[in-house]
């Protein structure tokens, strides 16, 4: 295991191996995507742990891609800023790795994805050449976003080193209810209602489980508007419960926590007007999963015990343009049909880590 | 002129007529002038050919033609960049998409539209007004400039300081590659496996391909939208203003500058109502649930009292909102009353350091002897410095590059960038090496390289390329004149 304390470290690290090498944060997500090839030299990256820089009224942050997330959130939320991104185990999760295993969670309803808040990022590249993209003010032009491509790709196209982000002032009012008691398309319809105005929601999530189905809905801002839009809520939906914060943590973790043993995660994403269709199947095939629907977003997750059959939710899901990933479990046909533009991504693959050191093997592009 | 073909394009342009129609492939020297020149002033260069093709199939076989004979081939939309993007610089094709301007669906549940590159940006959001929706994206040339040329250059706007650019708006592009292939880059189904190259083709400037079809969110409209007006009687206080209003957690939807002469020409050209004797005026607009405005306008008063704004007037309904806009989206062309000839720059810089740029703006302008109006996107800390002068005056161009030098450059020192939103084109070329190492530039052209390994696609643009490209210079044929329609 190397540990290197500088980006320049990492790089002249990257140059000296000869072997294969996985880039590891916490390695809460390891499991994620094919296993890593056995010879590897695992590189820690928590040494990368440095706010590098951060003016508060400037709302940018840029820190070492070794940082957890929830001490950077921390640090923020001493100026009442935030960077609007609730990934699972964010309170001991590197952002280099949530960066690179392309989690996130129910805020992406109302602000978006990571790659929508990231502003530029240091990498290493296979052959040990440190690459700046992007860079650390709002608005910026100057070059490709390369940075964009580091995202859920597990490191296999460079080590992401450095990231800058853009932040948003901490909302002044937090607040969320449950409704529980529903049929998945029931779920789905209410959220679809409580997305029209005048409801502007942070967050939507139905969550499937084999005992029951619970639509969750956020909502954040001024105090008095989020009062507004939860007393309409509930008047319209007399079942609807409070719920705090707190609970989208736990809702977010619950899957990863050990006594759950879930030893199977799927990723399903489509278009999100398509997924009303895909429900009926979905639970059909998978009665034993628990799912976390983004309804609005069209992003699944699926857990399970057991391997469900992912052929049947593939048949179901591929004629809306969607697809099913196998991030956690055995299964030979992992990624689903090869991607369009597959060839693109060899060669970027080939140019930025020619001697295939990074994570090989481990993506979908090999 | 000669209106003859030259004959080494004759098969060519034979080729090109036989794929779309005589009518829409353009040689003749009086037809190829309107296409040497987008909304920058100081690169022009003469394509050798253009065409006009209306589908997706025929733009592939345009690119596959003009391919095959080594030409460079330079999208285009609405021509009003602002930095060379679709000047052809090494010649060779230019692909209009003048005849590809549908709205080709609305997908009110989804919140998308799928639309051809060529639709004019402001025609979206009227086209979707019925569903309460509209395209985030607003650059100030929005009532001409394409929903693809915005893609292209990853472009801003006023409102993308709440809303983002352009690239948070994009979910798909059907791209015609170098070789004439189609090929389909999907986000809509979010996170799908595979590098995300949607998000390089975004802001690429037509150097990795040409965009046939988009696909791009839609916004809902907000509740409520208030409109103010703050005028300084002096420039530190109204920039001061601005990084407190961040500083202290609003986001506005938009928050713009005018200073110094700017305001007054702005007055006489368009009749905002902004007072002629005001050093600075900050547009600020808020939006969203009426609770928001009510306490973010409370806020802003607030601020605006403490740094002693002259005045504070809030637009009380639509038309006047639209005449307060009106005065910051025609600022360009009325400072034509100063000065004939323009050159506009596009830096940025941390929020934080907006007062001191500034300072130093108004420093540089005072020394080259140029005149400078700063209209911009102050929320972001995005300057546009607008520099304007007579080409006529002994030695002016070089005096106006250098002072426009000199302020990116201190613009990239203070940890900001060469451009937020109108793209480095020929223009910016030669100072990506103010921001990138060599091995940063190496990254990009191999990742180019990916997309077009013959570089046919917009050669000479964006990144440093060396001698086959010629000094940008040298090339520059002279500033031109202010429009009626320009926009910055």
């Amino acid at each position: 295991m190397e540990k290197p304390q500088t980006i320049a470290e990492l790089a002249s690290m990257v140059r000296d191996t000869t072997g294969p090498i996985v880039p590891r944060g916490a390695g809460l997500h390891q499991a994620i995507g094919n296993p890593a090839h056995p010879d590897s030299t695992v590189v820690d990256m928590r040494a990368l742990n440095v706010v590098s820089d951060y003016i508060p009224s400037d709302l940018t942050i840029t820190v070492g891609a070794g940082m957890v997330l929830g001490d950077i959130q921390d640090i923020l939320a001493v100026n009442r800023q935030w960077l609007p991104w609730d990934a699972p185990q964010h309170r001991h999760a590197t952002i280099g790795g949530l960066l690179a295993s392309g989690l996130s969670g129910p805020l992406r309803h109302g602000a978006g994805a990571p790659r929508d808040w990231l502003l530029g990022m240091h990498f290493v590249t296979g052959d040990g050449r440190i690459i700046k993209s992007g860079g650390k003010v709002v608005k910026n032009v100057a070059g490709y976003d390369m940075h964009k491509l580091h995202i859920g790709a597990l490191g296999t196209l460079g080590i992401i080193a450095e990231v800058s982000f853009k932040l948003a002032p901490l909302p002044d009012a937090d607040e969320s209810i449950t409704i529980t008691g529903m049929s998945i398309e029931h779920a789905h319809k209410i959220a679809y209602v409580l997305r029209k105005p005048p409801f502007n929601p942070s967050a939507l999530l139905i969550e499937a489980t084999p005992h029951h189905i619970r639509l969750w809905a956020r909502w954040q801002g001024a105090a008095a508007a989020v009062t507004r839009q939860v007393n309409i809520a509930r008047a319209r939906q007399p079942i609807a419960k409070p719920a705090t914060a707190g609970s989208w943590d736990h809702l977010l973790n619950t899957p990863f926590s050990k006594s759950h043993g879930h030893a199977v995660q799927l990723r399903m994403g489509c278009a999100p007007q398509s997924l009303e269709s895909f429900y009926p199947a979905l639970q059909a095939i998978a009665p034993n999963a628990t799912f976390h629907i983004m309804p609005t977003v069209g992003l699944m997750r699926l857990y399970a015990p057991q391997m469900p059959d992912v052929a049947a939710l593939r048949a179901a899901l591929l004629p809306f343009g969607g697809y099913v990933v196998v991030e956690i479990g055995e299964d030979p046909m992992r990624w689903g049909p090869v991607p369009a533009n597959i060839a693109i991504m060899h060669q970027l693959k080939k140019a930025w880590d020619p001697d295939n050191k990074l994570n090989p093997g481990r993506y979908v592009i090999e | 002129m000669p209106n003859q073909l030259a004959p080494e394009y004759a098969q060519l342009v034979h080729d090109l007529a036989a794929a779309i129609g005589t009518r829409y492939v353009l040689w003749r020297p009086e037809e190829l002038m309107m296409y040497e020149y987008d909304g920058s002033a100081l690169d022009m260069a003469r394509p050798d050919i253009v065409v006009v093709p209306a589908t997706t199939a025929e733009v592939a076989a345009c690119v596959r033609i003009a391919a095959t004979a080594g030409m460079p081939i330079v999208a285009r939309g609405g021509g009003t960049g602002l930095s060379g993007g679709s000047v052809p610089a090494a010649g060779g094709v230019v692909i209009s998409t003048g005849r590809m301007s549908k709205v080709l669906q609305v997908d009110d549940v989804a919140r998308t539209a799928r639309v051809q590159p060529g639709l004019i940006n402001t025609d979206l959001s009227e086209f979707t007004a019925p569903w309460h929706l509209h395209f985030a994206p607003d650059p100030s040339s929005q009532k001409a400039s394409t929903i693809g040329g915005n893609a292209a250059e990853n472009s801003g706007g006023p409102h993308c300081l709440k809303y983002g650019i352009t690239t948070s708006h994009i979910l798909a592009a059907t791209v015609v590659l170098a070789d004439g292939s189609i090929t389909d880059i999907d986000n809509t189904a979010p996170d799908a496996p595979g590098y995300d190259l949607l998000g390089v083709i975004v802001g690429s400037e037509g150097t990795l391909g040409i965009v046939t079809e988009l696909t791009v969110r839609l916004m809902p409209n907000p509740e409520g939208v208030k409109t103010f007006l703050a005028i300084f009687d002096d420039l530190d206080s109204a920039s001061d203003t601005v990084s407190a209003i961040i500083a202290q957690g609003v986001i506005p939807a938009a928050l713009e500058m005018l200073e110094g002469q700017g305001i007054a020409l702005v007055e006489q050209s368009v009749h905002a109502g902004y007072p002629l004797d005001a050093q600075a005026v900050l547009l600020i607009e808020i939006d969203g649930m009426h609770e928001e405005i009510a306490a973010q306008t409370a806020q802003i008063e607030h601020i605006c009292a403490h740094f002693e704004a002259r005045e504070l007037r809030v637009a009380q309904d639509e038309e006047q909102r639209k005449k307060l806009w009106s005065g910051r989206k025609g600022a360009l062309a009325a400072c034509a009353r100063l000065a004939p000839h323009y050159h506009i720059q596009d830096g940025v810089v941390p929020r934080s350091k907006l007062t001191e740029i500034l300072r130093l703006t108004r420093d540089v302008a005072k020394r080259q002897r140029v005149h400078i109006v700063n209209i911009f996107h102050a929320g972001d800390g995005n300057l546009h410095p607008l520099l304007l002068f007579d080409i006529r005056e002994e030695g002016i161009i070089e005096r106006a590059v250098a002072a426009s030098e000199e302020i990116l450059l201190a613009c990239v020192n203070a940890g900001g960038t060469i451009s937020g939103e109108h793209g480095i084109g020929i223009e910016k070329r030669d100072y990506m090496k103010w921001l990138f190492s060599e091995d940063d530039l190496w990254a990009m052209r191999q990742m180019r390289a990916c997309f077009d390994s013959r570089g046919v696609m917009n050669p000479c643009k964006l990144i440093p390329t060396g001698a086959s490209c010629g000094d940008i210079k040298s090339a520059r044929a002279g500033a031109k004149a202010l429009a009626a329609g320009a926009w910055i």
